[in-house]
């Protein structure tokens, strides 16, 4: 089996585990690249359906286009979508300095909400493992304990495609059907499946965004890349790295680790 | 172009994340951000650099050794390969497992100056029982040995004949120093005298394992779900394929039925081969649910609610004669007891440490027999290892892994 065919058949496979298992699974979409491939290997897991609801976190921050995108496509392919959104956190006038801070309050508290809301006992998420050294650590089924918070050094074991997930009481598993894929794989995927993306990610005078969070956080690279091609061709050379745009990655030492550590996705 | 999976393993310290961040960095590999890292600590002479590759967590960083399993990509002119990183440290043993159960063959790292410790035979009994047939030796720090090449033939006969003890005839033997990069992706002057291979060549000589296409069909049940008012049946095919149109039986209870139609994704496919994840629309009405395995009536795996199965155990608890556990086969999942520990084998001398005793401990492997509440459909691990291997919980959480023998 080729790369990308076992990359999506053992991703459907997660899926259709986390559906089976959880009492009342969800899938988190940012409308970025990698939630948008997630979304769409769930429609095809279940023959064209999402059968769940999809959460968007919605900091208030993000790209206008980005909500244009969210509701065109949420239309067609009929999705029920639930945005989270941390109105306490929106209101008040944090310190927007401290990415630390402002994502823990903006995205966790948002999530952590929404999860208590609507008793969620599953998320996936369409996390990779290359795209940061502390994501790399994931498990495909990671479970979260009552407080919200990630024990990463004491992970339970996955062994074979046997995950072994289930939730306790007032715990949530975060689902990571993407873990495997690299950057170039989600690329390669958009192109063969004619997904939609984006314009963000297409150059424009000279910068393209090749990951899209909050808006003030996400610094575009330089790139001419105004096509998929181009941008497979751009990723098969670069040396940069995909989240060098994006400022909690290097906020201080370790920041994404405790981010993660505290619930952040 | 296929993807490669080679699982980096060895006792603690004995240089496996050095020797994957050397990998990726001799290869080019990196992003620029990790190379200027290598650059700033190239001038101090650390190792830890090439290791902070895989090595991203804080503890991980501090302590320089490795707490969880990782991965990192890299590419020969060959192919494409997966590195995956696991811990040497005793503790870590369950993340070493998760990672080399997902591998097609295995590096075992080995210090020059130490020589194999006991982590060393615990990982490779490990990579025997996972079934993973091809490893090559990398003895590493030559460096710390002044290259000496009389060291680096005793320490690969040494175990390589332990090796072929456990079924498992290495590759190939290389001596390297990640440190220094001799014979990573590089031929090395400083060893003149092996005139076999790089690293990296020995890498590329592996042969992908063989898709199973041929052999008898198994589809793994995963779970029943309503499309256009009918009961579609969502599931894997592991091995051998399925056809619209041919009759299937579903077990353990044997119902027989025949396929209408096979999917992906809303596509009608006519048929599935190894791998693919699919819904069947089966002859209404049917009784199949999440567990059942679908096969040819002519190929059935075996039904029992008796495993005699080979297990390692990595749980926080001990296995116990007589206790409760539950366990997990494909998408089966049984409650059962340990009728027995038959035997507790010691992985470094490979004897039989223990008959008929009370209890496994963490980090023993040995031999079990489970009564599970109800049948289930198993096959031997190394003619059809999907329902050749086990999880088995306790307490609700992976404690332990098995495979049935023939």
């Amino acid at each position: 089996m080729e790369r990308m065919e076992e990359l999506e058949n053992r991703s459907i496979y997660i899926i259709r585990e986390a559906y089976a298992c959880f009492r009342r699974p969800a899938v988190l979409w940012s409308m970025g690249k990698d939630s948008t491939v997630l979304i769409a290997l769930c429609r095809k897991a279940f023959l064209g359906t999402v059968p769940f609801p999809v959460v968007h976190i919605d900091t208030g921050r993000k790209f206008p286009s980005m909500y244009a995108f969210r509701d065109k496509w949420a239309q067609a392919w009929d999705l029920k979508i639930l945005v989270a959104r941390n109105t306490a956190g929106l209101s008040d006038n944090a310190d927007y300095a401290d990415k630390l801070a402002c994502c823990t309050a903006l995205k966790t508290e948002a999530l952590k909400q929404l999860l208590h809301d609507e008793s969620f006992d599953a998320i996936m998420l369409g996390i990779r493992r290359d795209e940061h050294g502390v994501r790399a650590k994931e498990r495909h089924f990671s479970p979260r304990d009552t407080d919200f918070q990630w024990d990463y050094r004491n992970q339970p074991p996955e062994l074979w495609d046997l995950f072994g997930a289930r939730a306790d009481d007032n715990t949530h598993v975060r689902v990571h059907p993407l873990l495997d894929w690299t950057e170039l794989d989600i690329w390669r995927y958009i192109k063969g499946e004619n997904l939609p993306i984006m314009d963000l990610y297409f150059a424009k005078e000279g910068k393209r965004y090749r990951s899209i969070g909050c808006a003030p956080c996400c610094e575009p690279v330089s790139s001419d890349a105004t096509t998929l091609d181009d941008i497979l061709h751009e990723l098969e050379t670069t040396r940069i790295g995909e989240r060098q745009g994006r400022a909690q990655d290097k906020e201080a030492a370790y920041a994404m680790q405790q981010l993660r550590a505290l619930g952040y996705m | 172009m296929d993807d490669f999976r080679i699982v980096v393993a060895g006792h603690v310290d004995h240089g496996k994340s050095t020797i994957i961040g050397r990998l990726l960095c001799d290869t080019g590999s990196l992003p620029q951000h990790m190379m200027d890292k290598f650059e700033r600590a190239g001038t101090s002479n650390d190792t830890a650099a090439f290791a902070f590759v895989t090595d991203q967590l804080s503890e991980e960083q501090e302590g320089s050794f490795t707490l969880d399993t990782a991965q990192a990509h890299f590419r020969t002119a060959r192919r494409d390969y997966t590195l995956i990183d696991t811990p040497g440290h005793r503790e870590f043993l369950k993340n070493m497992v998760t990672g080399a159960t997902r591998a097609d063959a295995a590096i075992l790292v080995l210090d020059a100056n130490e020589g194999p410790l006991p982590q060393t035979y615990l990982h490779a009994y490990l990579i025997s029982m996972l079934g993973i047939g091809q490893v090559i030796l990398a003895i590493n720090k030559m460096d710390l040995v002044s290259y000496d090449r009389h060291r680096f033939h005793v320490l690969s006969q040494q175990l390589s004949s332990h090796l072929e003890r456990i079924g498992i005839t290495p590759r190939a033997a290389i001596p390297v120093s990640a440190q220094q990069g001799d014979h990573i992706a590089r031929k090395s002057d400083r060893m003149p005298w092996n005139l076999t291979s790089t690293l990296v060549e020995a890498m590329d000589e592996l042969v992908p394992q063989e898709q199973n296409g041929h052999q008898p069909l198994r589809f793994l049940v995963q779970c029943p779900f309503p499309a256009n008012n009918r009961r579609a049946i969502l599931g894997r095919v592991t091995s051998g394929r399925l056809n619209q149109g041919q009759t299937i039986v579903f077990g353990p209870g044997g119902h027989e039925t025949s396929v209408t139609s096979v999917l992906l994704g809303q596509q009608e496919v006519g048929m599935a081969t190894p791998g693919q994840s699919v819904g069947l629309l089966l002859e209404e009405p049917n009784p199949v649910k999440r567990g059942h395995v679908g096969f040819n009536v002519e190929s059935a795996p075996l039904v029992t609610d008796r495993l005699s199965t080979r297990v390692f155990w990595i749980g926080p608890r001990s296995l116990e004669a007589n206790g409760r556990i539950e366990v997990l086969c494909g998408t089966q999942s049984h409650r059962g007891c340990v009728e027995r520990i038959a035997k507790v084998i010691d992985p470094i001398s490979l004897e039989t440490i223990g008959t008929e005793v009370a209890g496994l401990n963490d980090f023993q492997v040995g031999e079990i027999v489970v009564r599970t509440e109800s049948p289930m459909c198993i096959d031997p691990f190394d003619i059809l290892p999907e329902l050749g291997r086990l999880a088995i919980l306790q307490d609700g959480r992976i404690a332990g892994g098995g495979v049935i023998a023939r």
